[in-house]
């Protein structure tokens, strides 16, 4: 576009005002902003104004040099950039591409009804061309909650953005190609995911490792089987080397697949964390996450300034593995007690308060003593205060919020050199999701989705027991001195080991064992007195 | 004043220990108020104490604080028996340093008591556990009290079993009779109590100090006719215990294990040199020529399966997935029988996942 030309637009117009539409991240929800831009007469400046942290100031430098680098010249004006509304905070980098695209149509180089009903979302490089961002997925949501009909993302994100229906995204690489794109000089191609393809290939990217590789340790399988198919958040206790963390690690390949809106949900998380590798493509596997035990309980619950997710949160839909549980801090385990019951975590900070979902499966291993080797008081040198105050670091409210407790025991020889035939990932990954379709189908139709999640008061509705399953609770309930929370939690994991069996009602069988996996007494554990 | 209080004073005076209590009563012709109204050149005539004792037995000559004192102890319903009382039990005063005075929280041990002190390792195994109480019960069924030192393990195992049988059990404190130690005995320790008596030498309000626990060891062997011991390592209390039941003569059991494990060296040690090997109540009561009787057992019946898991389990702790490999069975049905025995009370677990008899 020559000179004269630019002349002969600004006498036209008679004002040089314009307007786009961004967005930006906060924690993982994401706000609509809107970018004006007034182009006017006077001593040349460049000015941004709108609450924006220091990412988004800098913005004005990065988007003057690309503006020019893509080969647009801007004539010296006084340029005013707002971003509104002015009491939302405005960080990240997202919002340069709409500012970008606000000053060139102030300046007469798009029409302002190309950019009307158009979401722009990006990061300049001072080449002009357009890099990756965080969130799309979430902005894209948002966009289509609010009715817009057009999104444009950097194309690196475009297949977080694809995911989403009704909607149309478009990636772009540079801002040349953008401007070419709104006024129609330029082909783009809207971005598109084939679902049932990438529900498809979850699978097929599973590491390749197998239940079927442990050898015996029938009873940890089987409380693993259980815990897989309720969703039961799970101890595992035992010496080291006896096969606790190489179990967990095989939890995911007992899991069933994930739903798409599962996918989004959990996805979106990834998105607001910047952990969607393009190369990767949206989380369609259930997610696997074992922080070491040095995390903080800010690197677990999420935080930061502007909230990002922690670790309970990157595992929503999955499971969190913490292993040697007992080493965490204290303040990094009970930031998890709430989370457990709720299944969402609110972060409050100064410039936002945001939610994350949490809705995890806890997964923690532990030994059972300092040593490691109790109960096995021929190797275990511990005395019994020690070991008391070894579970100890768990707190109480902590543990009881565990429904299963495994306690695993060192291989025996046998049970090394001469495998038995064991059974496959395959083949318990059938019976959980057996188990979980019968959930599905009593739960339609209210927000609980596991037999975990149910509430105490509504136990006793969805866990019916008769009157010899009746007789037989009220005996353990005398025997093992239980308290009211984990009589519940007995009858819950007693639905779960029905449902894998396909019964309609819990057995005395179905109660046997689930309390044989019941929860952990801190009050007992360590106890050398004969009374018993 | 008493003659009580006056072995309280002399039992409780700082740097002054019951051997040299008792050889200064005997200057003084055994006569213990003489010795409390003594002149301080006849004591010290007597060239059995130092400056310093000598002191200390002037200075705690107080009327008023003794008696405060003595009062105050028995308001909390502890008995003080001293060397003098009738109650204190024969068996003691073999001792080279028979204590002066003994505080009895509970009942006196009756001077036709037969006494039996079954002793064993604090950190024990659950075999050793279970010996001890099935041993305890034997005695217990057939009229004999046992005494112990109600430490954790096989000392409380003893007790345990003894008063399921509804037996007198009595325990020597390594610390004042109102303390309970290890804490978490409180409810033995009240048990105890109640069927039977808390015995120590140490007054009222002394703190546990790992020094007291082997002088109390004295006390369970000289009120013991015999000692039993069920587990225990080569160098241990338990062994001191029966280094003095042998000064005293008493008859010394021991319940075998295998060679090679540490916690039964000892006892193996002590069979070797002559100890008699125990594997039932009765071995024991025959030494004595005492009739074993039956105890209580459970009359409980089992089905098939039931009955199938039950045999492979024993005294030695065997998990869920052993006793499925030994069967056959499933592991599901394993845990169903496991639980349902479990409940019925014939078999517990240790730890979690680890079954043992109850026998």
């Amino acid at each position: 576009m020559d000179f004269k030309g630019f002349v002969y637009l600004l006498q036209e117009r008679s004002e040089m005002f314009c307007k786009t539409t961004s967005a930006v991240l906060i924690g993982m929800s994401s706000e609509m902003i809107t970018v004006e831009t007034d182009v006017s007469g006077g001593l040349p400046y460049f000015d941004m104004v709108g609450y924006l942290s220091a990412e988004v100031k800098e913005a004005k430098e990065r988007v003057r040099t690309a503006v020019r680098n893509a080969g647009f010249k801007l004539e010296p004006r006084r340029v005013i950039v707002n971003l509104s509304p002015a009491d939302v905070r405005k960080s990240g980098t997202m919002c340069d591409l709409a500012i970008a695209a606000a000053v060139l149509c102030a300046y007469g180089f798009i029409a302002q009804d190309k950019l009307n009903d158009v979401l722009l979302i990006g990061e300049l490089s001072l080449d002009g061309s357009v890099r990756s961002v965080n969130g799309v997925l979430s902005v894209v949501l948002m966009a289509r909650k609010l009715g817009i009909s057009k999104c444009i993302v950097p194309s690196v994100n475009a297949f977080e953005g694809a995911a989403v229906d009704d909607i149309e995204v478009y990636g772009i690489h540079t801002l040349k190609e953008l401007i070419g794109f709104l006024n129609g000089s330029c082909y783009v191609e809207a971005a598109y995911t084939d679902k049932e393809a990438l529900l498809d290939q979850s699978g097929k990217r599973m590491p390749k490792i197998d239940f079927s590789d442990i050898s015996g340790q029938r009873t940890m399988k089987r409380g693993l089987e259980i815990a897989a198919a309720g969703m039961h958040h799970t101890m595992l206790i035992g010496p080291p080397g006896a096969g606790k963390s190489m179990a967990a690690r095989r939890l995911p390949t007992i899991l069933p697949g994930m739903t798409w809106d599962e996918c989004l949900e959990v996805s979106e998380i990834y998105s607001a964390a910047g952990l969607l590798k393009a190369s990767e493509g949206l989380i369609t596997s259930r997610p696997f996450r074992s922080p070491h035990h040095t995390a903080s309980d800010v690197a677990l619950a999420g935080g930061g300034r502007v909230p990002k997710p922690g670790e309970i949160s990157l595992a929503h839909r999955g499971v969190l593995f913490l292993d040697e549980l007992t080493e965490f801090s204290s303040a990094a385990m009970e930031v998890m007690r709430q989370p457990i019951e709720t299944g969402k975590i609110m972060i409050n900070r100064l410039q936002a308060m945001c939610e994350f979902p949490a809705g995890f499966m806890l997964v923690a291993a532990i030994n059972p003593c300092r040593c490691g080797y109790y109960p096995d008081v021929k190797k275990c040198h511990c005395t019994p205060l020690q070991i008391r105050r070894y579970i100890g670091r768990i707190s109480q409210p902590l543990m009881d919020r565990i429904d299963l407790n495994i306690e695993v025991l060192p291989v025996r020889i046998d049970a090394l050199q001469e495998p038995s035939e064991e059974e496959s990932s395959g083949e318990i990954l059938k019976r959980v999701e057996k188990a979980r379709r019968i959930q599905d189908e009593r739960y339609e139709g209210t927000n609980y989705r596991y037999n975990s999640q149910l509430h105490d008061r509504d136990v006793e509705f969805y866990c019916t027991i008769g009157r010899a399953e009746r007789e037989l609770m009220r005996r353990i309930y005398e025997k093992y001195d239980l308290s009211a929370r984990s009589y519940h939690k007995i009858l819950k994991v007693a639905r779960t080991i029905a449902d894998l069996s396909g019964h309609s009602t819990i057995s005395t069988e179905d109660i046997s064992e689930a309390v044989f996996y019941k929860c952990l007494d801190g009050r007992y554990w360590g106890n050398n007195d004969g009374k018993g | 004043m008493e003659k009580d209080e006056y072995w309280f004073w002399l039992g409780n005076i700082p740097g002054v220990g019951s051997r040299t209590a008792l050889r200064l009563v005997n200057a003084f012709g055994g006569n213990v108020c003489a010795l409390f109204e003594a002149e301080e050149k006849r004591v010290d005539a007597c060239h059995i104490v130092n400056k310093a004792q000598l002191q200390s037995i002037i200075y705690s000559r107080n009327r008023d604080r003794i008696q405060h004192d003595y009062e105050q102890i028995k308001s909390k319903g502890i008995q003080c028996i001293s060397i003098e009382n009738s109650f204190y039990p024969d068996t003691l005063k073999y001792l080279y340093d028979p204590p002066v005075i003994l505080y009895i929280l509970g009942s006196l041990p009756k001077a036709d008591e037969w006494m039996i002190a079954l002793i064993g390792a604090r950190q024990c195994s659950s075999y050793g556990r279970q010996v001890s109480r099935m041993l305890a019960r034997g005695m217990a069924a057939a009229g004999l009290t046992v005494v112990s030192g109600m430490a954790r393990g096989s000392d409380s195992a003893a007790h345990w079993g003894a008063l399921q049988e509804g037996g007198r059990t009595f325990a020597v404190l390594g610390c004042g009779v109102d303390i309970c130690y290890p804490r978490e005995n409180m409810d033995l320790y009240t048990e105890i109590s109640r069927n039977g008596g808390i015995i120590s030498e140490l007054p009222p309000g002394t703190r546990p100090e790992g020094y007291q626990f082997p002088r109390r060891n004295r006390i369970i062997a000289a009120l013991a006719r015999g000692i039993v011991v069920t587990e225990a390592k080569q160098k241990s209390g338990t062994l001191i215990t029966v280094e003095h039941g042998l000064n005293l003569g008493k008859e010394i059991f021991a319940v075998p294990g295998r060679i090679d494990d540490a916690l039964s060296e000892g006892c193996n040690q002590l069979i070797k040199a002559g100890a008699k090997l125990v594997m039932q109540p009765s071995d024991i009561l025959d030494e004595f020529g005492i009739l074993a009787r039956e105890y209580k057992k459970n009359n409980i019946t089992l089905d098939n399966s039931e009955k199938v898991v039950y045999a492979s389990i024993c005294l030695v702790p065997r998990s869920a997935d052993e006793i499925a490999l030994l069967t056959g069975m499933e592991v599901q049905n394993v845990i169903h029988n496991l639980i349902s025995m479990e409940l019925k009370g014939i078999i517990h677990s240790v730890g979690k996942n680890q079954y043992v008899l109850n026998i």
